[in-house]
């Protein structure tokens, strides 16, 4: 036992690596929220009537919403007259190239390890950073723009391609969908945008990678991908922020949307601050992910990698509307100190033959608490379609919890659903077995633990498996309970 | 304020019939339908009761005026559901325990009077009801160390031709080393239609066995609540059976606390239904102490526009350590126009347990009618053998062979005539 607590006070000790701020000039919304920060924002944005008009409804919308309560979370309530919901970076020009952007911000992206720079061509990973509230840089975009991709800022897609925009924007999560889509709605800031062309192949890993700096500002970021027929692109995110006293909110909206015969593949790992031992500060990311297998054969699948975050409250879903579409859904959600995750997936199966898998792997350390939620709907003309969902949640430790609330709805006899949890420790005699092989505690317990989390981490695109499987040693290595 | 509408509210209804009952003077009572006139009836958007449009089916069914309800004798053998079977009995006839019409046939095996429990204002909207309209709470118990050797059988006996709204209660204890067979069943002797809306707290005390049986079989414009506790104290064993068959709208409430150690807890249920009917299973097993083992099974055969509903839960409190909890729910449709929704839920705070919980939704498999079509057998009687044998499952660690043998005998001619 004594050992035992002293990894567990070493682990818990354990300090979040990107927790420092820079003293970057920001242009921010004087705070609060009404009509007029919202036509603030849109005017710093230099963005069409249309658009605001969008926003506005959006708020309309919102204002008559309440906040949802059913997630199994709890938290102080959220001031939404508190936040500054645009902060970007003090700039005198657009930067046309990277040698314009303030050096103290790609200093911080140095830090996190993301190149703006393209001198790393070999990684072939195009990123679109977002600061605060603003798209920093996209790199690539010459390369790709020659297949005919687009991959650019939101901002800047509204300008370039406002088609697009105006036909995918909310066609998948509309403004309505829930109370933090529609505070969205009102108030993104920035995010990305992609359109893959018609039978193009992404050659490259498109990236975006989100920090918070500023204080008190929340972030709320859009990104919309779509892939038009027989395309294939791979995504991925990850994001960080400096450590705080207060918590601070993320509201994003991801959308995607499947043509005909398309595959997008969405990576996340969600990396934000998580608040210090006792609980103070971190990030409230509450977020809506869903795609919509539009055509037939298409394929959506999210993987997930989440490791901070005070609260998340995120659902990524698939609606499988085409006919032979594919949802799938891997997730590695691990929980410690007072963390608490509310997270899971939604496949809801319209066309028919369609087909979706769930495998969720929940940890929980500490005195966090891992909430698995999901639901799969087969709906009455969804015929002969087909779901597996294994959910697994792994307990260190008798002071955290972990709950598995699945909703499974079928609604016509030719269809199979098969759904499956467990819950358990890391057994004493698989410790064991290592210690017997001269595998020390520490070691046995974090390769017990990737080979928990294998079947999703092998789903993840090389550069970012690397980045979790570290992710998940420093949060849990030793913990053994 | 609601506009003036023909279709009267059923709270209020329940309220007047409250207010014209012998009922309205008991001070607990109405405290119980006070809690209820606050609380309200749970709608579609309680997530307890998602599925399950109760208020709307009771609005259909229930009836604040019925005619004068006669208590009649009845023939003994007309409470009986397995021919041949010596029963204790304890009849409720139209909702009202009848003393008369109870027997009891075993030494140690004591039936009263008790009006102990209270309401809780936390109590299921149901259970206050229940509390707000029962006549009298029925306590059966037995004497320490004993086994008693006829099963209790409860029997609700409906035979009017308008309609009941039936509120039993009772409550058992099984005491320290004894053992008890519970048998609960509907005989339908009227066509009126019914709410049975049922109250029942077992206590099974220290190696106290329990196998407790629930066979319903109601007609088709009946609605049936039942809400069953059963608090379980260290090292006691017990088994609960729900099979339910027939009925407009089924919903079973059962909880299993299981506040002792070594205690081993079973629960199986089938539901083999067609037409409309609706069966609304949610069960909680919540473990509290240390070192119990518990265990779930749940079936549905599903026909015709029937409904399933399975809710789960197991939760293992943070000191209940070295806890075995598993649950499974398995469910196939015959039917294209057949629904289910199930939520298996695990809430799980202590980390040295075993916890699982599994659920499935599909078809016989092709392969083994294939298997059995190849060998000369008719694809009905297949099907039938292949339904059979996964109905049966069920019953299958019954150990009142007599009860057991009637029920295997009931799935199987079910299962034969659907075909």
């Amino acid at each position: 036992m004594g050992k035992d607590n002293q990894i567990l006070v070493e682990i818990t000790s354990k300090e979040y690596e990107h927790g420092w701020a820079v003293d970057v000039d920001t242009d921010s919304a004087p705070i609060g929220l009404n009509e007029d920060t919202i036509r603030f924002i849109s005017k710093r944005k230099n963005e069409p009537e249309w658009l605001l008009e969008w926003r506005l409804g959006a708020f309309r919308t919102w204002s008559k919403m309440t906040e949802p309560k059913w997630a199994n979370v709890s938290h102080p309530p959220i001031h939404y007259q508190n936040i500054i919901y645009y902060s970007a970076p003090k700039q005198r020009v657009t930067p046309k190239s990277l040698e314009e952007i303030d050096p103290e911000m790609l200093k911080t992206f140095e830090r996190l390890g993301i190149s703006l720079t393209e001198q790393k061509r070999l990684t072939g990973v195009a990123v679109d950073a977002v600061f605060d509230s603003v798209s920093v840089a996209t790199t690539f975009k010459d390369k790709l723009g020659e297949l005919g991709i687009v991959f650019c800022s939101f901002s800047d897609a509204v300008k370039e391609h406002p088609d697009l925009i105006k036909k995918y924007l909310g066609s998948v999560v509309p403004v309505n969908d829930n109370y933090f889509a529609a505070l969205n709605a009102a108030v993104f800031s920035d995010g990305s945008f992609c359109y893959i062309p018609k039978g193009v192949r992404c050659p490259m890993e498109l990236s975006t990678y989100f920090r918070i700096n500023a204080a008190n500002t929340g972030q709320f970021e859009r990104t919309l991908i779509v892939a038009d027929e027989g395309s294939y692109v791979s995504y991925l995110e990850g994001c960080t922020a400096p450590m705080r006293d207060e918590n601070q909110l993320h509201a994003a909206v991801v959308e995607i949307y499947a043509m005909k015969d398309a595959e997008v593949k969405y990576s996340t790992v969600q990396n934000w601050y998580p608040g210090n031992k006792e609980g103070v500060g971190g990030i409230y990311n509450f977020v809506t992910k869903r795609g919509l297998c539009a055509g037939d054969h298409s394929k959506i699948s999210w993987t997930q990698v989440e490791t901070g975050s005070a609260i998340t409250w995120k659902y990524p879903s698939c609606i499988l509307k085409g006919d032979y579409s594919t949802g799938e859904f891997y997730s590695v959600a691990v929980t410690n100190n007072h963390q608490q995750a509310d997270t899971g997936s939604k496949m809801i199966h319209i066309g028919k033959n369609t087909r979706s898998r769930i495998v969720s792997k929940g940890i929980s350390a500490g005195k966090s608490q891992n909430s698995y939620r999901g639901q799969v709907q087969i709906l009455k003309r969804a015929t002969h379609s087909r779901n597996s969902s294994q959910c697994d949640s792994l307990l260190m430790g008798d002071t955290c919890g972990a709950h598995t609330f699945p909703y499974i709805d079928v609604e016509n006899s030719s269809s199979r659903v098969e759904h499956e949890a467990t819950t358990s420790k890391i057994g004493e005699d698989q410790i064991f077995y290592c210690l017997q092989r001269g595998i020390d505690e520490e070691a046995a317990v974090a390769l017990i633990v990737n080979g928990y989390a294998k079947e999703v981490l092998n789903q993840l695109p090389m550069e970012f498996a690397v980045e979790a499987q570290k992710l998940l040693a420093l949060t849990l290595e030793g913990s053994v309970g | 304020m609601n506009t003036a509408t023909d279709k009267k509210n059923l709270l209020d209804e329940f309220y007047s019939t409250f207010n014209a009952s012998g009922h309205q003077t008991n001070p607990a009572q109405r405290q119980a339908m006070e809690w209820l006139m606050t609380k309200g009836l749970p709608h579609l958007k309680s997530e307890e009761y998602r599925f399950t449009p109760i208020v709307r089916t009771l609005e259909k069914v229930f009836d604040p005026s019925p005619g004068a309800i006669i208590h009649k004798n009845v023939p003994d053998a007309d409470l009986s559901l397995i021919p041949r079977m010596p029963c204790n009995v304890i009849a409720f006839i139209n909702g009202v325990f009848s003393r008369t019409q109870s027997i009891i046939l075993d030494d140690g095996l004591h039936i009263n009077s008790s009006d102990s429990t209270l309401a809780n204002e936390d109590d299921d909207p149901f259970a206050l009801l229940n509390h707000a309209f029962t006549s009298e709470s029925i306590h059966i118990s037995t004497n320490e160390g004993i086994a008693i050797k006829h099963p209790v059988a409860i029997v609700y006996y409906f035979d009017t031709t308008t309609f009941a709204f039936s509120n039993p209660r009772w409550s058992c204890t099984v005491g320290r080393h004894s053992s008890l067979t519970l048998l609960e069943y509907e005989i339908n002797a009227g066509a009126g239609k019914h709410f049975n809306n049922k109250q029942t707290d077992i206590l099974v005390a220290e190696f106290g066995q329990l196998e407790y049986t629930v066979i319903q079989n109601g007609l088709l414009n009946t609605v049936q609540i039942n809400n069953t506790r059963v608090h379980l104290a260290s090292s006691a064993h017990t088994a609960c059976f729900t099979f339910s068959f027939d009925g407009q709208l089924v919903r079973n409430n059962l909880t299993l606390i299981l506040d002792g150690e070594k205690i081993d807890a079973h629960l199986y249920g089938l539901y083999m239904v067609t037409k409309n009917t609706l069966v609304d299973n949610h069960t909680v097993v919540d473990h509290r102490k240390p070192n119990s083992f518990s265990n779930q099974l749940y079936k549905g055969v599903m026909d015709g526009n029937s409904r399933g509903v399975f809710n789960g839960k197991i939760y293992v409190r943070s000191n209940a350590q070295k806890t075995n909890a598993f649950q499974s729910n398995r469910n196939i449709l015959l039917g294209d126009n057949t629904t289910v929704n199930t939520k298996p839920q695990l809430e799980i705070w202590a980390d040295d347990v075993k916890c699982s919980h599994g659920c499935t939704t599909g078809q016989l498999d092709e392969e083994a009618l294939f298997y059995l079509q190849s060998r000369g057998i008719g694809k009905d009687m297949a099907k039938g053998m292949l339904l059979t044998a996964f109905a049966t499952e069920t019953v299958a660690s019954m150990k009142h062979t007599v009860i057991k043998n009637f029920l295997e005998s009931i799935i199987s001619t079910r299962l034969q005539s659907s075909n």
